[in-house]
């Protein structure tokens, strides 16, 4: 398994660096029909290249940059590009399928020459293997070319099947969540997007069959509890607010809610996160404030939309029992929102399940809902209490 | 290719053809504007052409082109307004429009495309918004393109049954899908529960959410200390004031101002009072106080809320003082800024040296109920006003300040060309019984062109010169008194009622004797004023 830091930079790298590889790899190819190789443009251009290059390969040594079925890869991860890409793209796109070139593999040390004599030889060349000759013809053995690549069968979900389908979405979802816990923690901006999308089809799959990724949330992973615990609150709460029937935007609104629930806690250090227990005054002051700094975060990452401001409510909201207590402390009384009262009784649900409320051994599912039963009309809302115990036990709408 | 597949493609063509018309349409003009509605029209129109012959029109989408049946029904290698390449670039590879797509379908369609053309930083992509639209008759599918050789899940993890402790290599344990088996009883949800909470959801509009966020934002603000966060909390409560506003939700906007005023009163630094301040004259800018005189508001929430502003909503506010038709309207926001400017009178200067003469004599009319002498500046300057109407409301502005700094000024009234605004100076002046002014005064009576004067400034003067001196009054009271005219007698008459009123305003034995021998003057005029001269000298 790859190191999880070391992942997470080198998607941070590819986002930053490989747009700029594809437009300036086109743009090298280009110049070929217009210049000699010692032309400057052609020299700078080149050394563009290599420094876009260079972050890969100072970092592992050789990088692959993958062209399938249209769509460019560093490695495994897609290069994005913008519209104002899209001429480099096509152009490169273009003379990658006429001769059949699926992927340029680059290894250190490269230098501007290697770059340029590579330009030449996709121009003159007819395809790959020729390539390949023509290269090292110029004893260039830091790059090498390989044939078309298609995507893998695995990869195409039969969208029928219920239960492919949710299994990717979770896996979709753990990558979404750990991107935005990670960008908050960095203290970078917000990138709804990713989330949003994954909301809205988990939203579609729970709409036509919640069995699957509802199952999921049974799912414990004590590697990654913090990802797989917001993801699981956010499809918990999504299907209560199916159960009370919440239109589907809305269900998107809760699902996106519950992901950023507890973005307020990438201001507190992971070493007290990950304490089991024994926290210091300080410390607990600390965890009890990240309700209101979610809400900071929130507020400073996003505009007044229905959205945005469902995400603060929540934020602020979830510790904050039906009777007002709990915390963050009131001036004044208040009826917490309906969405910050289906997410607290997911996120409670789910902790207490994982094991992971501040040391204690995980609650069984039973004994997580008896416990919750118990609290109902204090700690949460009564109707909303009953349509989730009715929920996980089996019981069916219509027996309720 | 057969007669009916043909006819397909060319309805396709110009379906697209269409769309991307009315894409910029869209662009340029409003959803009221014929034009935008015509055009979304005829492309209902040829989908429904094509609908009365096809159920369906799947799309495959290239980088540049939409293909129908594997034919190019749109092509187009254009960076901007591109729908093929919109889609393309957010990985939709395939769209497809029903029978019975709607005029709003399409429209709101179309809108996805002009959203993100028109915003290239928009935070959701075209794949988003079209799920938010939800629209029924319009399906597309995207390539996700996730190729991760480690996924955390897998396919193979679902178990049935109890247990499910096991963990996957991945140190995650198996899903468990066995539903759990409760030892105790839960009620079910009774339909009036339910409908409770579809109550509660039905809420869950723009508003109500707004007004939540407020609540939310005000209760931080009241624990807050952090500068930073204070101003973010600060910078939108200001948005939602302005979105208040908008929607005509004034009595809200005067809750929020409220608010902020007492958070403001228990905040100990200046520093936050500073930003609670600005979102305050955030409420009174320019644009806030437009919206609120341009539809109909509640005139007393309106009224509330200019109450709560701070000094900044003075310019604005008199620049639409001087747009106002309605009289009533005028004289309210009168009131209102003259409650606001207590404090603020340098505020004021836009209005006085605006061009529109009623907007100045508005102001200066304001500055009169303030009553403040630092106004006196701004009121001076009036006096030179080309409009007598602002130079007469200058005068009974410095007598509603009354201080002794208004007296130089009104000494400048007293040359006035307008013996409307000499007597109104000359009025005040009295009052304060200056010893200088007899010496102006009795100069202007003795003056040749007393007689050119106007009744009014006439009795002004005489009375005048009785109060402010006295005794040294008498002869020149009881000289005009006793003359009597021969062949023009209106002038000399009119100057002895003048006189009589002087002196009972003197009220000494002399001017007594002296009036009460003008209750047998020939002249009835003089007669009544006589008498009334007399009931004042008996009231002193």
């Amino acid at each position: 398994m790859k190191d999880k830091k070391s992942d997470d930079v080198f998607k941070e790298n590819v986002a930053r660096y490989g747009r700029l590889i594809v437009n300036h790899l086109s743009i090298l190819v280009k110049l070929t029909g217009i210049h000699g190789s010692i032309n400057e443009a052609m020299v700078n251009a080149a050394s563009r290249l290599l420094s876009d290059l260079e972050p890969f390969l100072g970092e592992r040594g050789d990088i692959s940059l993958k062209m399938v079925e249209g769509s460019f890869f560093v490695e495994d991860v897609r290069v994005k590009s913008s519209l104002s890409d899209i001429e480099n793209f096509e152009f490169l796109t273009g003379e990658f399928q006429k001769r059949k070139i699926g992927v340029l593999t680059f290894r250190a040390p490269l230098q501007n020459d290697d770059l340029i004599y590579l330009a030449y030889s996709v121009k003159g060349g007819v395809e790959a293997s020729e390539i390949q000759s023509l290269l090292e013809s110029k004893l260039t053995k830091g790059i090498s070319i390989g044939g078309p690549l298609f995507f893998e069968k695995k990869d195409s979900v039969d969208m029928s099947d219920t239960r492919a389908v949710a299994t990717k979405l979770y896996t979709m979802g753990l990558y979404a969540v750990k991107e935005i816990d990670s960008s908050s923690r960095a203290g970078k901006p917000i990138n709804i997007r990713k989330v949003k999308r994954v909301i809205h089809a988990i939203v579609d799959n729970i709409l036509k069959d919640e069995t699957y990724i509802l199952g999921f949330t049974t799912l414990k992973n004590f590697e990654n509890y913090l990802y797989n615990h917001l993801l699981n609150t956010a499809i918990l709460s999504m299907a209560i607010g199916k159960r009370i029937n919440l239109p589907k935007n809305q269900l998107s609104s809760l699902g996106i809610a519950a992901v950023f629930h507890d973005i307020g806690k990438a201001e507190i250090p992971l070493s007290i996160l990950n304490k089991p227990s024994g926290f210091n005054a300080k410390e607990i002051d600390l965890i009890m404030r990240h309700p209101v700094e979610g809400v900071k975060a929130l507020i400073r990452a996003k505009d007044l939309s229905d959205i945005a401001i469902i995400s603060m409510l929540v934020s602020f909201e979830h510790h904050l029992n039906y009777d007002n207590t709990g915390y963050p402390e009131l001036s004044k009384k208040r009826t917490p929102n309906i969405f910050s009262r289906i997410i607290s009784i997911a996120d409670y649900y789910d902790a207490l399940t994982s094991g992971k409320i501040y040391g204690r051994v995980a609650y069984t599912p039973k004994n997580a809902l008896k416990s919750m039963y118990e609290k109902s009309g204090k700690a949460f809302d009564p109707i909303l209490t009953k349509v989730f115990i009715n929920m996980l036990a089996g019981n069916s709408p219509g027996s309720q | 290719m057969d007669d009916v597949e043909e006819k397909d493609l060319i309805i396709a063509s110009d379906i697209f053809r269409s769309m991307t018309k009315t894409l910029k349409t869209f662009k340029a003009y409003l959803p009221n504007n014929p034009i935008y509605q015509k055009f979304a029209a005829e492309l209902l129109g040829k989908f429904n052409s094509f609908f009365d012959i096809n159920d369906t029109l799947p799309l495959t989408v290239e980088q540049f082109s939409l293909l129908f049946n594997g034919k190019e029904v749109f092509h187009n290698e254009e960076r901007t307004d591109n729908i093929a390449l919109m889609l393309f670039v957010d990985n939709i590879r395939e769209l497809c429009f029903y029978k019975g797509v709607t005029l709003d379908e399409l429209i709101s369609f179309v809108d996805v495309f002009k959203a993100v053309s028109e915003d290239q930083n928009l935070e959701d992509d075209i794949v988003t918004l079209l799920w938010e639209k939800n629209i029924e008759h319009i399906s597309y599918s995207v390539s996700e393109g996730f190729i991760e050789d480690e996924l955390p899940v897998d396919n193979d993890l679902f178990m049935q049954g109890e247990g499910g402790d096991e963990r996957t290599p991945l140190g995650a344990t198996y899903v468990n899908m066995a539903p759990p088996v409760l030892d105790f009883k839960v009620d079910p949800v009774s339909n009036n529960e339910l409908d409770a909470l579809q109550r509660e959801i039905q809420r869950l509009e723009g508003d109500s959410l707004l007004s939540e966020a407020t609540e939310l934002f005000l209760e931080l603000m009241t624990t807050e200390k952090d500068i930073e966060g204070f101003r973010e909390l600060a910078r939108n409560v200001g948005k939602i004031m302005d979105i208040t506003v908008e929607k005509n939700s004034i009595e809200k906007a005067v809750e929020i101002i409220g608010r902020l005023r007492a958070i403001s009163e228990t905040e100990s630094t200046s520093e936050h009072k500073k930003m609670i301040n600005n979102v305050i004259d955030r409420a009174g800018s320019k644009d806030n106080i437009r919206k609120l005189f341009t539809e109909d508001k509640h005139p007393e929430s309106v009224r509330k809320y200019l109450l709560l502003l701070n000094k900044n909503a003075i310019p604005p506010l008199l620049n639409l003082l001087g747009e106002l038709e309605d009289i009533k309207g005028r004289k309210e926001l009168c009131n209102i800024l003259s409650a606001i400017g207590k404090q603020a009178i340098d505020e004021f200067e836009s209005g006085i040296y605006d061009g529109r003469w009623y907007l100045v004599r508005n102001t200066l009319m304001i500055l009169g109920i303030i009553k403040e002498p630092a106004a006196i500046k701004y009121i001076e300057g009036s006096l030179y006003h080309p409009e007598v109407r602002v130079r007469k409301e200058a005068v009974k502005a410095l007598e509603s300040i009354g201080s002794e700094e208004v007296k130089g000024p009104l000494m400048i009234a007293l040359k006035d060309n307008d013996a409307g605004v000499r007597t109104g100076a000359l009025k005040t002046l009295r009052k304060f019984g200056d010893k200088k002014l007899f010496e102006i005064v009795r100069e202007r009576v003795l003056a040749s062109d007393l007689k050119e004067r106007p009744f009014t400034e006439k009795r002004e003067l005489f009375e005048t010169l009785a109060e402010t001196g006295s005794e040294m009054a008498f002869p020149i009271l009881s000289e005009f008194f006793r003359k009597k005219g021969l062949f023009r007698r209106t002038e000399p008459e009119e100057l002895r009622a003048c006189a009589a009123y002087g002196l009972g305003i003197l009220g000494t034995k002399e001017s007594i004797t002296l009036l009460e021998k003008g209750l047998y003057a020939k002249d009835g005029f003089v007669r009544d004023v006589c008498k009334k001269a007399l009931v004042k000298a008996g009231l002193k």
